[in-house]
């Protein structure tokens, strides 16, 4: 039915089966839709924040979804500025997942904010010391800068690159791509830095303050980094979702050892920054406040265990396997790591919104727990039909993974041969004596 | 040239309030006064503790002693007002929190904020409260709004303001009377003119001889949280010990309470 | 048309395209527009805009009669303050006073006769005129096999005198009043001393030591500036004898922590050492006709005995009693908790027969007698609860006033008769009489109309205010004397009533036309004396403007025939297995009447008055449950079960239940939904017409 609009050479599943695929999720979007009118037109009663619990699950979620979406910034960089080709492969994916994650984190701020038609005051009477008015700003035109690089994508089209402007277009907008991905990458660094800035500013919530570094405080750069590692793990597991899904190979296996190693090399960076960070909050900026930082920890759901799953469990542990080549090779290690980085990811961000909040910081306060309205979630899964959705259909009728024709026609043992031979791989900035010691001990017997 | 010199011989005041703890018996007529005063709605059905807006909020604390020898304390929190670096005025995207240099209260502009809840996250003394409904009052009641003071709408956050819409009637009579600076009888928040124990004091810090200004640096009167630095103009005064042990301790007590539960 | 689209053209395009649109009105006009529209949207209310007045007027919610200040715009009341230098209240009000300016405008004020229709539990409430209501009273009135009472909880007005002259004109007629009196230790002396129709006072500002056996006196008892004026004085020392950490226990100098329901043993075994240690003056001795059979009694109640029962030591007992004669000047006072019920009579007595044994009564800083008010009768008792026979009253007239103590509607249940019986409630605003009632005739609500405010609870000066009218009256309700006079007449009882504010000119002429007294002006803060008032006319409008009439003089009186009347000599306390539960209110906010909307702020959006089906429970009571903080619980007593939540504090007594019977939480019971939630239901009502200690168990649910 729809074969004229599917690219040439592609194979794509049936009208029908597609049309059954979409179906469970526009109704979940309808669903989150639903809640999402009640919030904006009744009021935020809806959720079951509260006055000490100002923030909630969208909030943390927000931040998760704007840490993952970093694979779009930074696998441009990686691929337009330090000309990485290899990342050519998933590029057009990490672009649509970036815009995905940025437009449902948006959506999602939107509906969180009192006054959403308010949001423009921002740029009205903006406060240039609210280090929220630098997130606003960067958020807003990033979001410009991902829309004109999901443009040529649409522009693949079958259809559309019949129109000779179009395909015209698609061109200098291609050599302009470069530039595109440098501001990207630039806002990108602001915005991602200044949400952990958000909460490192707090100077009246001492578990959230942190030292400042320049003008920033220092979670401002751990954000970047953690955001730096998981968004490559990420589009390594999306695109491994897609071809479970699609049950068809989309990008050579060197790529998803090389989005592996990106992410393990920040990873290991955030580890060690953070290790620093905590070190030096325990000891000095939280006693400096006044509050002995392990009074933190005193109750019994965020005890020090938090503290020791977010940097060892879900940090030490998958950069040390992402790392070494010969753990790499193992798809089942390869992936099940990178799932421990987004969520790592998840559980900092976690930390840093919704333990933050639940801390008193008044000697006669109480420790709080929060549990999201059912309408908080829906407007969550609001996002993710919608992010589903629109994947999708990009999918269907674009070319999202360029390698797809070429793997197309490769016998799965060839592939996997590919998988092996990629071993041992060695980017110009792992220095050699990091990767014999990892591989040592990945194959050292424990 | 002339502006400046008007500015400078315009009186800087720092208003603020002391709070003697021991006259405190937790009658609550402070918080109706600034419910009536400030316009503040009744509670809708489902509004608790924890989501409604009560801007002078009562908490009671314990010496946590075995009956008999248990004792009690209320302890009003409001807006503290924050001198330096005030943590929800630095953090506002758009303004909408401001620190007038004249008076030093913290004010809060409705009508811009955003609804963000980022200045609630920053505020140690959670003293900040989002309105959650639409105000709501009966037909009637709406008849008998303070006339100087606009109500809140919905999705924007509020706070204790030292009654501006008092300040503001009394800058106008000064106005009226061709004078610039107030009568300071007539600028007296509803809380402090309504306690039946006179434990609110309230007037000029910067002004020596004001009895605010003296029970300010008594000895027995504290700020709570005073070492995150941000100098807030609440104080608070007792003669008990334990209240004032309370007051310095951090978490460990509210934990390990919610741990033995 | 084939020209080649450069790069060049792609950002000149987009810039160009930005640049116009942002230079055209549009994008500003919209957002400004939609801007503005969040800022004036139509949920927020308009301000109410006007001329700023003042008026003063006196708060008739409870019987403190507290003056007032009421900033008004357009002459509507928008904050309401107590009047600066006032000699009663002293500039200050209660919290229900703040926000009394509300009650008109509650959301469950009615303006016409309602009645029901429909079985109860899913009752509707339907109009009625008030011809049909009138008509059905007097109906219901002359088919009444048992009695006919009416219900006034502020005795003393000049409407109680109406309704006593009623009620005597018809047979069985009975006069009720709250089953919680402020008054009670001066009731029972004066009845010790056989000068019942005497108006007595208490003159706490003259006095040393104010010794208190439960009453909430810094917590709104009587006019509540008056007591914390003398406790902010600090010119007497508070001795609280109070079984829970009461506001007032929190506040008084000392506080003597006593088992629940030992008040009397406590009270007997002070008697025990005054009279043991040869403390008690010969007058008293000689005066009293029984002082040999009291003198017997009390020898059971040695301190080193009665420790048991009460927790109190001898030593401390013995210091109470030193104190008590040592002082200067001191007063013993009885006292309900505005939840807690009243004590009975035998406590009652016990306890004010410490002041006759210490001497104070008719001593300045003691209980005192105050002149009569003018123009008034001498006041009557209404009749004790615990003397009207169980289910005997066919027709009950509840009046709108209020004392701001509970009452429980089992206790009215028990003296209805079992069929047909018939309930009238005036109350403006629904509440929880108006749930059980049969008919609702609403009176004008608080500040609608003229009220007048005679001598309040315990004052040692007589006064007389009067509430003018703020508001304007709704149209549909019905003055309390209107109702009266039209039911008489349709009974054929001859009843003059004139205009109710005919009534109260009466009452001033006759104050004018003594000369006695000062009238303190509130608009100039000016004493002036009655006799330098030329006219009754002027006087009645410097009353209506705001003004208090006082007279302070005082009349010196002995005692001279007194008994004490103790019947029992029990030391024993009746205690049953399990826990003891024990309410406690706030005055004017039990579940008996309603409060203004605004006092969520305390009940519901803080913790700083409990809402009903709050309990609180000892640590260890909680761990011998197995409950923790916040925990719901199932509270049960004989009378039923409730689902409650339980708080935890250490001041509370372990064993002991306080149970809070305030407001209802997260709103108001309706006739349509009775109350059922309300713990005042599983409090046990005794013969006595109280329910101070109730054995109840609490279940984790």
């Amino acid at each position: 039915m729809d074969k004229k609009l599917i690219p040439r050479g592609l194979q794509r599943t049936s009208f029908t089966k597609f049309l059954l695929w979409v179906l469970p999720w526009t109704a979940l979007l309808a669903f989150g839709t639903y809640a999402i009118y009640l919030c904006l037109a009744e009021g935020l009663f809806h959720t079951n924040m509260d006055n000490r619990f100002a923030f909630g699950i969208w909030i943390f979620l927000d931040l998760t979804v704007i840490a993952l979406g970093a694979g779009a910034f930074f696998t441009g960089f990686l691929l337009y500025i330090l000309k990485r080709k290899e990342l050519k492969a998933v590029i057009n994916s990490a672009v649509v997942i970036g815009l995905i994650c940025y437009t449902g984190a948006m959506l999602v701020l939107m509906v969180d904010v009192g006054q959403p038609l308010r949001a423009l005051f921002t740029f009205w009477h903006p406060n240039t010391h609210s280090i929220l008015t630098e997130v606003t700003f960067c958020l807003t035109c990033y979001l410009i800068v991902l829309i004109i690089e999901y443009v040529p994508i649409v522009l693949k089209n079958r259809q559309l690159r019949q129109i000779p402007k179009f395909l015209v277009f698609e061109f200098q907008l291609h050599k302009l791509m470069p530039v595109i991905a440098g501001i990207g990458t630039f806002l990108s660094f602001f915005h991602q830095g200044s949400l952990g800035g958000l909460f490192g500013v707090l100077r009246g919530r001492p578990f959230a303050f942190r030292e400042e570094l320049g003008i920033w405080p220092s979670t401002f750069f751990l954000f970047v980094i953690s955001a730096a590692a998981a968004g490559p793990s990420f589009i390594m597991l999306t695109t491994w979702l897609v071809e479970k899904i699609t049950k068809k190979r989309l990008v050579k296996p060197s790529v998803y050892k090389f989005l592996g190693k990106v992410s393990g090399i920040m990873l290991i960076a955030y580890v060690l920054l953070k290790s620093i960070d905590t070190f030096i909050w325990i000891n000095s900026t939280s006693p400096g406040n006044g509050f002995p930082a392990f009074e933190f920890y005193a109750t019994r759901s965020f005890g020090t265990w938090i503290l020791f799953t977010e940097i060892v469990t879900l940090g030490l542990l998958p950069a040390l396997v992402l790392l070494s080549s010969r753990l790499r090779e193992n798809r089942k290690l390869l992936f099940g790591a990178g799932f421990m980085v987004c969520c790592g990811i998840m559980l900092n961000r976690f930390v840093m919104t919704i333990q933050t909040l639940a801390l008193p910081t008044l000697p006669f306060d109480e420790f709080l727990t929060y549990m999201p309205s059912w309408e908080e979630v829906a407007t969550f899964l609001f996002v993710i039909a919608y992010g589903v959705l629109l994947y999708s259909f990009t999918f269907r009728y674009s070319t999202l993974f360029p390698q797809e024709r070429e793997l197309e026609y490769m016998p799965d043992e060839q592939s996997s041969k590919e998988f092996a031979n990629s071993a041992g791989e060695r980017s110009w900035w792992q220095p050699r004596f990091v990767t014999n010691f990892i591989n040592r001990i990945a194959s050292s017997k424990l | 040239m002339e502006t400046t010199t008007e500015n400078k011989s315009l009186k800087k005041y720092k208003y603020g309030m002391v709070i003697d703890l021991d006259k405190c018996n937790g009658c609550g007529v402070c918080s109706i006064a600034c419910a009536v005063e400030n316009n503040v709605p009744p509670a809708q059905a489902k509004a608790n503790k924890r989501n409604g807006i009560s801007l002078l909020n009562m908490h009671t604390v314990s010496n946590n002693e075995q009956f008999p020898k248990n004792e009690s304390a209320f302890i009003p929190i409001f807006c503290q007002q924050c001198e330096q670096e005030t943590p929800c005025m630095t953090v506002c995207p758009q303004n909408a929190v401001d620190i007038d240099p004249t008076t030093g209260i913290v004010g809060q502009v409705p009508q811009r904020c955003l609804g963000c809840r980022y200045c609630m996250t920053a505020c140690p003394y959670h003293a900040r409260y989002f309105n959650w409904w639409d105000p709501e009052w009966t037909e009637g009641m709406k008849q008998q709004l303070n006339p100087d003071v606009a109500p809140r709408m919905r999705g924007v956050v509020e706070k204790c303001n030292f009654c501006h819409g008092r300040l503001h009637a009394a800058k106008q009579k000064a106005a009226a009377n061709g004078s610039r600076e107030i009568d300071t009888a007539d600028y007296i928040p509803a809380c402090v003119e309504s306690c039946p124990n006179k434990a609110i004091t309230f007037g000029d810090l910067n002004d020596e001889p004001t009895e605010a200004a003296q029970l300010s640096k008594n000895k027995d009167t504290f700020r709570f949280l005073s070492r995150l630095g941000t100098e807030p103009k609440v104080y608070y005064h007792s003669e008990k010990k334990w209240v004032h042990e309370m007051a310095e301790k951090s978490l460990t007590r509210s934990l390990q309470e919610e741990i033995h539960g | 048309m084939s020209k080649i689209i450069t790069r060049r053209d792609i950002l000149k395009f987009t810039g160009g395209g930005i640049l116009g649109v942002m230079l055209s009105p549009l994008p500003w006009k919209l957002l400004d527009d939609s801007a503005i529209w969040t800022q004036n949207w139509s949920l927020t209310p308009q301000l109410p805009r006007g001329p700023i007045t003042t008026a003063f007027s006196h708060c008739t919610l409870c019987n403190g009669g507290c003056a007032i200040k009421a900033q008004c715009v357009s002459g509507m009341p928008y904050f309401v303050s107590g009047v600066q230098n006032h000699p009663a209240t002293h500039g200050t009000i209660c919290p229900r006073g703040l926000a009394s300016h509300h009650m008109a405008h509650h959301p469950l004020r009615i303006v016409h006769p309602h009645t029901f229709v429909g079985k109860s539990g899913e009752s509707r409430m339907v109009a009625l005129s008030l011809n049909e209501a009138l008509d059905e009273i007097a109906k219901q009135m002359s088919e009444a096999k048992g009695s006919i009472a009416i219900l006034d909880q502020q005795p003393g007005r000049a409407i109680s005198e109406l309704y006593e002259e009623f009620l005597s004109k018809i047979k069985n007629g009975v006069y009720l009043s709250s089953p919680s009196n402020e008054n009670a230790t001066i009731v029972a002396l004066q009845e010790m001393m056989d000068r019942k129709s005497e108006s007595s006072g208490y003159d706490f500002e003259n006095t040393k030591l104010i010794l208190s056996f439960g009453a909430p006196l810094l917590d709104g008892w009587g006019t509540p500036g008056r007591m914390t004026a003398i406790k902010n004085r600090k010119s007497a020392k508070f001795i609280q004898i109070d079984s829970r950490y009461s506001r007032t226990a929190m506040q008084a100098d000392q506080w003597i922590a006593l088992k629940p329901g030992t008040e009397r043993i406590l009270a007997l075994s002070i008697a025990y050492v005054l009279i043991n240690e040869n403390l008690v003056t010969k007058q008293i001795q000689s005066s009293a006709i029984d002082f040999g059979q009291f003198k017997n009694i009390v020898k059971n109640f040695n301190p080193e005995k009665t420790v048991t029962v009460t927790d109190i030591q001898s030593h401390e007992v013995r210091k109470i009693a030193e104190e008590l004669v040592t002082s200067e000047s001191a007063i013993v006072l009885s006292g309900a908790d505005s939840g807690g019920g009243p004590f009975d009579t035998e406590t009652e007595k016990a306890i004010a027969s410490l002041n006759l044994l210490i001497g104070n009564i008719g001593k300045q800083g003691g209980i005192v007698a105050r002149k009569e008010i003018p123009g008034y009768a001498s006041p009557t008792q209404p009749m004790q609860w615990s003397n009207i026979p169980d289910h005997s009253i066919s027709v009950l007239i509840v009046d709108d006033a209020d004392s701001g103590y509970a009452l429980p509607w089992s206790l009215i249940e028990k003296k209805l008769t079992t069929e047909k019986s018939f309930v009238v409630s005036l109350s403006p605003v629904l509440n929880e009489i108006s749930a059980h009632s049969d008919l609702l005739v609403p009176a004008p609500a608080h500040f609608e109309s003229l009220r007048d405010v005679p001598n309040t609870t315990g004052s040692a000066t007589a006064t007389f205010a009067l509430s003018t009218p703020l508001l304007k009256k709704q149209d549909g309700t019905t003055e309390p004397t209107e109702m009266l006079k039209e039911v008489a007449q349709r009974l054929n009882i001859s009843l003059e009533i004139p205009a109710f504010k005919e009534i109260l000119m009466q009452k001033v002429r006759a104050i004018h036309s003594q000369k006695r007294g000062t009238v303190f002006s509130y608009t100039d803060q000016s004493s002036t004396n009655v006799s330098d008032i030329s006219s009754s006319d002027d006087l009645w409008i410097k009353l209506t403007e705001g003004a208090i009439w006082i007279d302070g003089t005082s009349k010196q009186f002995h005692p001279v025939k007194l008994t004490f009347a103790l019947s029992t000599n029990s030391i024993r306390q009746n205690v049953d297995q399990g826990l003891q539960l024990i309410a406690y209110g706030w005055k004017g906010a039990t579940s008996f009447a309603q409060v203004s909307p605004i006092m969520s702020k305390v009940f519901q959006e803080s913790e700083l008055r409990d809402v009903n089906g709050t309990v609180t429970i000892n640590p260890k009571t909680a761990h011998q449950f197995g409950l923790s903080k916040d925990e719901l619980a199932t509270l049960s007593t004989k009378n039923g079960s409730l689902e409650v939540r339980a708080r935890i504090s250490t001041s509370v007594r372990p064993g002991i239940i306080e149970a809070s019977i305030g407001p209802l939480p997260n709103g108001i019971e309706t006739p349509a939904h009775p109350a059922g939630t309300n713990i005042l239901n599983l409090c046990e009502v005794t013969g006595d017409g109280t329910w101070r200690v109730t054995t109840a168990n609490l279940l984790k649910v």
